[in-house]
């Protein structure tokens, strides 16, 4: 079915046609009158580069097909045919069209995971690379902290986590699986999240096509994508494997998606009008089963045996409904067709999740259990472990507990006729408050009590303010991406000088979280309990201790501050009392948190140490 | 067989479905006002909940799955499944936090085959309901996975301290999963690590949830729940927010063991002069709590030690975690009679309505049948009395005891009350 239509080439008239089926396929222009010697014009399809056509507005009907030179594919040729039936143009444009589109596409490589971009799920996540995880326990503690390229490849993909690295491990000296050890769970997140596979799933209904506005398919279509047709669709395979070298790899597929046999694989209907394509329309009437069977070493099995009686119940038509639709006589062929292949789809996919190598044993339990009526089975009861609440207190001390409450009930409530009284007169009597500020001494208390309230009043509502703020931000070195940086507090010191105290502050902080590990024991096995660890750790505190002061002192150096105008008459006197540096007394105080942590850490280690006799 | 039988003697399922509007039918003559408070009461009406205190883990490490798969786009509920499974997730998120303060939940999404993490473990509520929200630009895409789902959720789970539960809840909109691998055995490693699994179906029943269900939870299949419409919806999501009572089918398999948790209460400093960095996130702040251990500063409570790894939590907490483990007795209605011995609600001093004679009630009775066509009667003495301290309350007050205060007013005014419980106790 190619595509013809009356044109005429240099004033003479002709046919015009298109040969796809030929090998290569061109365009064919053949004068009608075959008594005058006018030479065939030949345009392979494949050097076709442009194509442009007289608007509708003008009388003119002309096509000027633009290729390239036989010779050199430099220089291009222009071609121009016209029309007396714009119709006939317009088929013929179009067809042309569509086979300088097919040529421009290009297959997307397999589209690598966004990185960073957790809430995106990818239509194909990268497969193998880190080993697939089997159900169980290849994520143990072990085999991640053995796996050095999923750690290389968490610390690129999350750069703060790699800070912390350099820090303690590369800087401080920190042994790698000590500092891994307390990120199990952010190696093993890691490795889930990268390692994932997809299950089989029908591959053509996520395939989408495009229609552009200047009339070109649009397909995207991954690696993965293709792999899965060539699994679920053998047909498809077959035809690529006896096309492709002829046809380029992107024409294969934008062909095939404008064929009848992507749109009946895909399980839709296909009219009898519906263009197609010309070469991979003819793999439709390859039987598809006998593909598939070739395809697969082991016979379908075929029983030997009916079984009557499940016959019996199962035969639909005497159930009152209709037959099933496949089974109907009067149904449109098409449609069985469509839903056989779905119906041999899914049965495939099903087929591949069935597990191999189950023992017999296995395989007969498993029907077994199918056989058996769930849903009748009576439900088990349930019963739960009750507590057993003491009313009164522990045993032990219950008695004496009560005593006292009751002696204190007495004592209320021998108090309580005379409170009564009392009470009596405090609403009768009229209250004088202006007495609060009429006595000076009683002023004074009072405003200072004010004050302080007020005071503790502003401290508090600006600590709360600032605990909302800072809950959003997850930590520094969590690696746990940060969603949303509050600022800090603004601060006197320059942000550069900030970043240096903060980076000290979190470095100590995590030898401060390793020593503790290790020191209290909380890791239970592993490395813990290792007092040679411990007395690591001790000494990179004692270090920590020193960067503290040290990055201190920095801040302070590069911040001088300029002596005062009054200072400055006497030089001996400026020298001697040394300048109260704001910058210094701040970084002090910023860091004030993490040196007490360095302190009582280091003190414990020590008094525990001498507990024991040992020496430091 | 017995517990089939329902309410008007039939098996449950012959109960006829009452929907409200069924109820209620416009008729001349009458006012709907009597009827439509009564109505407004029975709703608020508790069911029967089972108040024996249970065993349960009330230190909670959950794993909150959505199905955000192409059939979460369905309008079967408003506007579309997806939208509205987020808003009561972010809801969920609140009330879970609210009523077990210190546990933690993870949020894991299903979406074109694969499992996303979308919320890391973490006891921070606001950073799950942020992303959360976030969730609403995705459009639902692909099927679902779940076993890449449970696998993902295992992995999050597995590093959780023994003394803390590990629970899976899965929000499922497919009739379908499409896996990589055989996930009967990812089920049966969920066994071995102890991970239950919960699951809310919103379309139907699943044998495949059905079996996950029951094998992690010995034997219960309870906690599978399939939606009939969105309030049943948000009821099943909300059971998930009491913590799961121990079996003492659990019991035989595993070792009953109780172990002592280590936790520190820390104290509030407050620096008015000049901030300092915070051990948790190295931020310039005023003030915070300090670890009893390590002396750190941290931002907020609860959570675990960044510096030492020691629990920190207030005790508060402690005590708000702990009304799961004393649940509230519910109050028995008081039955109608003529006369009745309170006037007032105790809790809030509004007035009962007054008695009514057994010959006015049966005329009652016979005009709401004859106006209304009603099988059900509304009739009511609006009381509801605490079956320890005997006080009576009206329904709004009940509702308020049970749901927010989880104490009841009358008892916590009797000075030497009877079932208060204390905490010494056996077993934790
Ligand atoms: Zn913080
Ligand atoms: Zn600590
Ligand atoms: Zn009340
Ligand atoms: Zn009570």
């Amino acid at each position: 079915m190619s595509v013809t239509g009356a044109a005429a080439y240099k004033k003479r008239a002709g046919m015009l046609s298109i040969q796809e089926e030929l090998l290569p396929p061109i365009l064919v222009w053949k004068s009608i009158d075959s008594s005058v010697p006018v030479p065939v014009v030949e345009l392979p399809l494949r050097t076709l580069t442009n194509l442009q056509a007289t608007p509708v507005t003008l009388e003119k009907m002309m096509l000027k097909v633009v290729s390239k030179g036989p010779e050199d594919p430099e220089t291009l040729v222009t071609t121009v045919f016209s029309f007396n039936h714009r119709p006939t143009m317009n088929n013929i444009r179009d067809a042309l069209q569509q086979i300088i589109s097919r040529q421009k596409t290009v297959i997307q490589p397999g589209l690598s995971p966004a990185p960073g971009d957790a809430t995106q799920a990818n239509d194909a996540p990268a497969n193998g690379s880190l080993g697939t995880f089997s159900s169980t326990d290849s994520l143990t503690e072990a085999k991640l902290l053995r796996n050095h390229t999923l750690q290389q490849k968490l610390l690129r993909a999350q750069p703060a986590l790699f800070t912390a690295f350099q820090e303690t491990v590369i800087k401080g000296g920190l042994h790698p699986d000590e500092f891994w050890s307390t990120r199990i769970h952010l190696l093993r997140t890691f490795a889930l999240e990268s390692s994932q596979r997809r299950g089989p799933y029908n591959v053509l209904s996520t395939i989408k096509t495009v229609a552009t506005s200047d009339n070109q398919v649009n397909v995207s279509i991954s690696i993965d994508k293709i792999q899965a047709i060539f699994e679920q669709y053998p047909v498809v395979r077959k035809a690529y494997d006896e096309n492709v070298p002829k046809l380029s790899e992107g024409e294969f597929w934008t062909r095939f998606f404008c064929s009848k046999l992507f749109r009946k694989l895909k399980g839709e209907k296909i009219g009898v009008y519906d263009k197609g394509d010309l070469i991979l329309d003819k793999y439709c009437l390859i039987n598809l089963d006998y593909l598939e069977k070739e395809d697969e070493e082991d016979e379908e099995h075929i029983p030997r045996f009916l079984d009557l009686e499940g016959n019996k119940d199962d035969n639909s038509q005497k159930l009152g409904n209709g037959p099933d639709v496949t089974m109907k006589g009067d149904n449109n062929p098409e449609i069985v067709l469509i839903l056989r292949s779905m119906n041999k789809l899914s049965t495939k996919i099903v087929s591949n999740c069935v597990p191999h190598g189950e023992t017999f044993e296995e395989l007969e339990k498993e029907k077994e259990e199918e056989l058996e009526f769930k849903d009748l089975e009576e439900t088990q009861p349930m019963s739960y472990i009750e507590l057993h609440v003491n009313s009164q207190h522990n045993s032990n001390s219950s008695k004496t507990d009560t005593e006292v409450t009751i002696a204190d009930a007495d004592k209320v409530d021998a108090g309580l006729p005379e409170f009564k009284e009392k009470m009596k007169d405090y609403f009768t009597t009229e209250l004088d408050l202006t007495e609060l500020y009429s006595a000076p001494s009683r002023k004074r208390s009072a405003e200072e009590a004010f004050k302080d309230t007020i005071q503790m009043i502003k401290a508090n509502t600006k600590q709360l303010k600032q605990t909302w703020n800072v809950t959003s931000v997850e930590s520094l070195f969590s690696g746990v991406s940060v969603v949303n940086v509050t600022t800090d507090i603004d601060s006197s010191l320059p942000d550069a000088d900030l970043e240096t105290l903060r980076l000290t502050q979190a470095t100590s902080m995590e030898f401060l979280k390793h020593f503790w590990v290790n020191f209290t024991n909380r890791k239970g096995v592993s490395a813990a309990g290792n007092p040679a660890m411990v007395r690591k750790l001790y000494a990179s505190l004692k270090k920590c201790q020193e960067r503290v002061e040290s990055s201190i002192q920095l801040v302070a150096a590069q911040n001088p501050v300029k002596p005062e105008p009054e200072t400055e008459k006497s030089e001996g006197e400026a020298v001697e009392k040394p300048v109260d540096n704001v910058h210094e007394r701040h970084a002090r105080d910023y860091m004030g948190s993490i040196s007490r942590s360095l302190l009582v850490a280091i003190d414990s280690y020590e008094s525990a140490v001498k507990k024991v006799g040992g020496v430091l | 067989m017995e517990e089939l039988k329902g309410a008007n003697g039939g098996y449950a399922w012959e109960d006829e479905y009452q929907r409200s509007w069924d109820i209620v039918k416009e008729d001349d003559g009458g006012s709907l006002e009597g009827i439509v408070t009564s109505l407004v009461e029975a709703r608020k009406k508790r069911f029967m909940k089972n108040v024996t205190p249970f065993q349960r883990g009330i230190i909670r490490t959950m794993v909150l799955v959505v199905d955000l798969s192409s059939s979460m786009q369905e309008k079967d509920l408003r506007p579309n499944r997806a939208s509205i499974t987020i808003s009561y997730a972010i809801d969920f998120v609140g009330e879970f936090f609210d009523q077990n303060p210190i546990s933690q939940l993870g949020i894991v999404v299903m979406r074109s085959g694969v499992a996303t993490l979308v919320s890391d473990v973490s006891g921070n509520p606001q950073s799950h309901i942020d992303n959360l929200r976030a969730l609403r630009k995705l459009e639902p895409k692909g099927d679902p996975s779940l076993q890449n789902a449970l696998e993902m959720s295992k992995g999050l789970l597995l590093h959780v301290a023994s003394h803390c539960t590990r629970e899976v809840l899965i929000i499922f909109g497919s009739l379908l999963t499409s896996d990589p691998g055989d996930i009967h055995k990812t089920i049966l490693s969920l066994v071995v690590s102890k991970i239950r699994v919960r699951v809310i179906g919103l379309t139907a029943q699943v044998a495949i949830c059905a079996e996950m269900v029951r094998k992690t939870n010995f034997g219960d299949s309870s906690l599978y729940g399939v939606i009939l419409n969105e309030t049943h919806y948000k009821e099943l999501l909300m059971n998930a927010v009491t913590p799961l009572a121990i079996s003492n089918q659990s019991l035989a398999e595993t070792a009953p063991g109780f172990s002592l948790v280590e936790m520190g209460f820390p104290s509030r400093i407050s620096e008015t002069a000049s901030p300092s960095f915070c051990s948790c996130h190295s931020k310039l702040t005023y003030g915070g709590y300090v670890c009893p251990q390590c002396l750190s500063k941290i931002c907020s409570l609860p959570t675990v030690c960044p510096c030492c790894q020691l629990m920190l939590i207030l005790s508060t907490h402690l005590a708000r975690s702990y009304h799961h483990l004393f649940p509230l007795k519910t109050y028995v209605e008081v039955p109608v009679l003529t006369n009745y011995d309170t006037e007032f609600c105790f809790g809030c001093q509004i007035a009962f309505p007054a008695g009514v004679t057994p010959l006015e009630a049966q005329v009652l009775k016979a005009k709401e049948e004859a106006q209304w066509g009603m099988k059900k009667h509304m009739l009511t003495s609006s009381r509801y009395r605490c079956p320890d301290c005997q006080v009576s309350f009206c329904i709004d007050c009940d509702v308020f005891s049970h749901d927010v205060l989880h104490n009841c007013m009358g008892c916590e005014s009797i000075r030497e009350s009877p079932s208060k419980p204390t905490l010494s106790v056996n077993a934790i």
